[in-house]
């Protein structure tokens, strides 16, 4: 893609538990704070896209989700368009609306994520709603469930590396730091090593920090446009998107398994980063932040192996070095990462790009990542969703986008 | 398998629960051109990616245990707590299953022999949803007891 497109506006509500409001009540809010943010007339916008994954599942509402969310914060007269997939459908409606607007198709694109996934007194049906990203036949109806498979691909990358809980409890404790340093995370409280480990197991060895809440409710929004109708329309400089890969999972051959990272969120997007350092001219070390997908925790670790920030099994002592947390070389999840931001799913890659256009703006404040004394020059966000099926599918999407200043 | 009435298959097209003098076995599909062996089955080969060569084939429930977590929380009509398993088939596919063994770290050995049942995997109201569950070949050590 052409690499001057831009994010101008953002805006996000607190991941949380919202019971009394809708999601367009949700959406509303997120929409018109990147609206503000951007400085821009809203008659601007001439496309929108809105991932959403569960509405249709909780309420029986399963289409016109776009015209919801966009008629309802009083916005109209372009195209609204929906899209889903799990972990991965924020990602995917931000990269329809780059494309959209790299190809002058639109000016301006409105890109929103909203979910709510908090049922109140019913947290299996929370977890339902979340197995539909995958395949049921042979999996949700056979009580497969997200923490099961990424767990089970945990203990095997335990067996390979000797990565250990306690590697675990340590993402949690830094993501959970570093959450408690933004408003706009779930949870705000840091938590130690120790209190990890020591928390309700769910599926040995992951406990309760250690896994994303996915009984949370979110919103957040963002406008993108060329540089050059930036400058028309706002003026001023704005992070760029350097490069933007998205995979699809392969058909793995009986036997192949192996060869792959080992956890379904991470298994292409080794390809996904490869790609994109080759187009944005780049190295793994000139990576300054990275936000991930740490829907469990051992998912960190083994990002750091796939965006090159360490080679295979060196994973944890990059983490004990210090290096990832925020003051280090390459602080990870800055924003407290899924695990302490919340995984409001469809919303949770919007999050990432949002968290890091505040990274590269300078408006971090206490969880503000320098290089010297100078703002970072280039973040990674990394992200997947929905599967196909144990066997069949690796994920529909894995993303590897990498942010400049 | 409780009594008629009350108790369906989990999908159709899936499973042959046997009888007396057929073992059960998943209902896949290998392809004619490059040998794969699906399971669940396609029409079209993902190995070689070629159209309308996927033939049907039974998939024996006979394979080693690649990987197991038991789990503390589950989806509705699940009872928790319970655990999962992949299992590497002899015929080659990896298909998940409910393992039926007790929900401990060392009911199981990854590697062990596992043999394929079919059984109830949870209950809608009073109606049975048999599936295919997994569990240790009598006598293998490690195994559940």
């Amino acid at each position: 893609v052409r690499d001057d497109v831009v994010v101008v506006g953002i805006g996000m509500l607190p991941f949380g538990r919202y019971p009394d409001r809708t999601i367009s009540d949700l959406s509303r809010d997120a929409i018109w704070a990147a609206i503000h943010d951007a400085g821009v007339d809203p008659r601007a916008i001439d496309a929108g896209w809105v991932a959403n994954c569960y509405h249709g599942f909780f309420t029986g509402q399963v289409d016109a989700i776009a015209p919801l969310v966009f008629r309802y914060a009083g916005l109209g007269g372009f195209p609204m368009m929906h899209v889903s997939g799990g972990s991965g459908a924020g990602v995917v409606a931000f990269h329809d609306a780059v494309l959209g607007v790299a190809a002058e198709q639109y000016r301006l694109a409105l890109v929103v994520g909203v979910e709510k996934q908090y049922v109140p007194g019913d947290p299996a049906r929370s977890i339902s709603a979340i197995a539909t990203s995958g395949e049921q036949r042979v999996a949700l109806e056979m009580g497969l469930t997200w923490v099961g498979d990424l767990g089970m691909g945990a203990r095997r990358l335990m067996r390979r590396y000797g990565w250990t809980a306690e590697d675990f409890a340590l993402v949690a404790e830094k993501n959970r730091r570093h959450g408690s340093l933004n408003p706009l995370a779930e949870l705000q409280e840091p938590i130690s090593a120790a209190e990890v480990l020591a928390a309700r197991v769910v599926a040995e060895p992951l406990t309760r920090p250690m896994c994303a809440s996915a009984a949370v409710d979110g919103a957040a929004a963002l406008l993108v446009c060329t540089a050059e109708t930036a400058r028309r329309l706002v003026g001023g400089t704005h992070p760029r998107l350097a490069a933007m890969s998205l995979k699809g999972g392969r058909y793995v051959r009986n036997g192949e398994d192996d060869t792959l990272p080992g956890m379904i969120s991470m298994n292409d997007a080794p390809e996904a980063f490869a790609e994109a350092y080759e187009h944005a001219g780049v190295g793994p070390d000139d990576v300054e932040l990275a936000q991930i997908h740490d829907a469990v925790a051992p998912e960190e670790l083994l990002a750091y192996q796939v965006l090159g920030l360490a080679a295979p099994g060196e994973e944890p002592a990059l983490l004990r070095s210090g290096a990832t947390a925020l003051g280090g070389r390459v602080p990870v999840n800055t924003d407290g990462g899924l695990l302490a931001r919340g995984h409001a799913i469809p919303v949770s890659g919007i999050a990432q790009i949002h968290e890091t256009v505040v990274q590269l703006r300078g408006q971090a404040g206490p969880r503000q990542v320098r290089r010297g004394g100078d703002l970072p020059r280039l973040a990674a966000v990394q992200n997947a969703g929905a599967q196909g099926g144990p066997k069949l599918g690796g994920v529909a999407v894995s993303a590897a986008l990498l942010f400049s200043r | 398998v409780p009594e008629p009435g009350k108790w369906r298959l989990v999908a159709e097209g899936l499973l042959d629960p046997g009888d007396d003098e057929t073992p059960p076995a998943l209902l896949g599909a290998r392809c004619e051109e490059c040998g794969e062996v699906l399971f669940p089955p396609l029409a079209d080969c993902p190995a070689c990616t070629t159209y309308a060569t996927m033939r049907p084939f039974r998939v024996r429930g006979s394979g080693k245990l690649r990987d197991f977590i038991v789990v503390q929380r589950g989806p509705s009509g699940f009872a928790v707590p319970y655990v999962q398993g992949y299992i590497e088939l002899d015929d080659g596919p990896i298909v998940y299953s409910l393992i039926d063994a007790p929900p401990a770290e060392d009911a199981l050995r990854i590697g062990q022999r596992m043999t394929m049942t079919v059984a109830p995997l949870r209950h809608e109201d009073d109606v049975a949803v048999l599936g295919w569950k997994f569990r240790p070949l009598a006598g293998e050590e490690g195994g559940a007891a």
